[in-house]
């Protein structure tokens, strides 16, 4: 289960994840991100509601980092200790902003 | 009460008597057929209560037309509603039941909208009508008669017919011959029948044409239905067959005959991979350098199933190359790195460990590409988490570059090296089974060889799981490093 909310204000658009991001699910964020990154330039993923990252939801995420690494910039928020531990066994850490 | 029914009459009660059985019937069969999409069998369903209905309303006023008494007028005046309401909501649900049969649902709407509305005008002109006979109206004899306004009872059913014809040619690319046939022969043959039925008066043709045609039509898209639904059978099972081939070819890229080393004492491998379906993208690999050399890899793809499997050979083959060729692990990393971020359109990546066991000394030298922690067992110590240096995933960034680092193994240390399906098995209570649960298996025999290893981890994670279905590919390897003997 993964509940996706988006707000956009002007550029800035904060997308908010609430579940968990696997296999089954990143589909749905891959799907909901590819047409709503058009023209923004400043990407917050809110993860507070975010239990758990599989290898298929990191996947999705570095697409959005690369998309945003051409056209403005992107920051991760609320990362809970699971996810970050997580983001750092697979480096991610290192390419992501996390606040 | 004296029945006095003329041939004609009694000809019209045998159509219907036949046409309500024969409804029936087909009531029964759509309703028990399971391998019919089910918009098309609800329509259906629908489409059959409709028509008997009908006819049965019509059989009623045929036999009590005449029939003197209070009781009998009201009668007929109430199937003789149903009967004209009921002939425009038929028309309707042929035409949803067009839309079903070519599959465009989103039209369904839309006609129903439209139905809606005429249906609404269609009641209005006969409740409107009836104190003054407008429409239709009994005598004193309780006599049938068609009043002066009898043709706008029928602009129901006209207008949806002829939405019907609509839908029948906008579609027509999306039926069979046959079911086109069958569709047009059903909007045609009542039209035949009334014009032949002139020359009969009184024989009730149109319920015998409606009926066939119906039946007909039934008859021809179940036949379609079941033939695709057998198509899809075919399909599926042969998509089967594919994958019991492609999971045998991915079981054997991989060592998988033990023991794999027979002529060295040194040290002792055995590893297994259990893909959560039929093909997986977790792999391990194990092999010689030179006499001098063993490579180890664990690795996990991101995602599952045949995507992921098609990844899993390319990076194994790419890994394997570049460590054959006398690399170092982390350049090894870097290069299969580069060689799959050159071309990774569906942006896929996998996770690496990597280690490189001098055999005569037990200097292992390692590099991570973000996978998990290795667990290393000292000689004489216990199984732990090995907290290694970690690098990005391998395919995620062009020019990312990978640090390896050393530890030297003593003889009786081992390792034991797994992907994320083994900690993250979930119980039906959604917990995992966690690292801890996986170092307490370890670490109840930790003079353990290899097979052991893995099959207490296995049986561990098992008894946790119990009847949860495996949700990830679980994929282990274990190593013993027992030294050269003097």
């Amino acid at each position: 289960m993964l509940n996706i909310s988006q707000s956009k204000s002007d550029t800035a658009l904060t997308v908010a994840l609430e579940g968990r991001l696997d296999t089954t699910t990143a589909p749905q964020l891959e799907s909901e991100l590819k047409g709503a990154l058009d023209g923004v330039t400043d990407l917050t993923l809110d993860l507070t509601a975010l239990e758990y990252v599989s290898s298929a939801g990191l996947r999705v995420i570095l697409s959005a980092q690369k998309i945003m690494n051409a056209q403005g910039k992107m920051k991760l928020t609320g990362v809970s200790e699971a996810v970050m531990e997580i983001f750092e066994v697979t480096g991610f850490a290192d390419i992501l902003t996390i606040e | 009460m004296n029945f006095d029914i003329s041939i004609v009459s009694l000809i019209n009660i045998l159509f219907i008597a036949a046409g309500i059985g024969v409804c029936g019937l087909c009531f029964l069969q759509i309703t028990s057929s399971r391998h019919i999409r089910k918009e098309v069998r609800n329509y259906f369903q629908l489409f059959f209560v409709l028509i008997t209905l009908y006819i049965s309303t019509h059989l009623v006023r045929e036999i009590m037309n005449g029939i003197p008494g209070a009781g009998v007028r009201v009668t007929l005046q109430i199937v003789t509603f149903v009967e004209l309401a009921v002939a425009g909501l038929m028309a309707q649900t042929m035409s949803v039941l067009v839309a079903a049969v070519a599959k465009r649902e989103q039209n369904i709407k839309p006609v129903w909208i439209m139905l809606l509305c005429v249906l609404g005008v269609h009641l209005v002109i006969l409740i409107a009508s009836l104190p003054f006979g407008f429409v239709y109206y009994f005598d004193a004899d309780n006599v049938y008669h068609r009043g002066a306004g009898y043709l706008l009872s029928n602009l129901c059913p006209i207008i949806m017919l002829a939405v019907d014809t609509y839908l029948l040619i906008k579609y027509r690319k999306n039926f069979t011959g046959l079911t086109r046939v069958a569709f047009w022969n059903y909007l045609v043959a009542p039209l035949v029948a009334v014009a032949i039925q002139a020359f009969f008066y009184g024989v009730q043709l149109i319920i015998f044409a409606t009926v066939g045609a119906t039946v007909f039509m039934f008859g021809v898209i179940l036949k379609d239905q079941n033939a695709k639904y057998e198509k899809q059978q075919q399909e599926s099972s042969r998509i089967e067959t594919e994958l019991t081939l492609a999971s045998n070819i991915q079981a054997d890229m991989v060592p998988n005959i033990y023991p794999a080393f027979p002529d060295r004492d040194e040290f002792d491998i055995y590893a297994t991979m259990d893909p959560a379906k039929e093909v997986g993208g977790d792999f391990y690999d194990f092999f010689l350098i030179d006499s001098d050399h063993l490579c180890m890899v664990m690795a996990d793809v991101s995602g599952k199933g045949v995507p992921a499997a098609l990844f899993m050979m390319a990076s194994k083959i790419i890994l394997a190359n570049n460590a054959m060729i006398g690399k170092s692990p982390a350049q090894i990393l870097t290069d299969t790195n580069d060689a799959i971020c050159s071309n990774n359109r569906e942006e896929m990546f996998v996770t690496v460990w990597l280690g490189i066991l001098e055999i005569s000394t037990g200097k292992l030298t390692a590099a991570n590409a973000g996978h998990e922690y290795p667990v290393v067992k000292h000689a004489g110590g216990k199984f732990e988490i090995f907290k290694d240096k970690h690098g990005f995933v391998i395919g995620g960034m062009a020019g990312a570059k990978y640090k390896e680092y050393e530890m030297t193994l003593e003889p009786g240390a081992r390792l034991f090296l797994y992907t994320d399906g083994v900690p993250e098995a979930t119980n039906g209570n959604n917990e995992l089974f966690g690292m801890d649960r996986v170092l307490g298996a370890l670490n109840e025999n930790v003079d353990a060889g290899t097979v052991e290893m893995l099959k207490t981890v296995r049986r561990s994670v098992d008894e946790f799981v119990k009847e949860a279905e495996q949700f990830d590919d679980l994929t282990m390897l274990g190593f013993e490093y027992k030294g050269v003997k003097q």
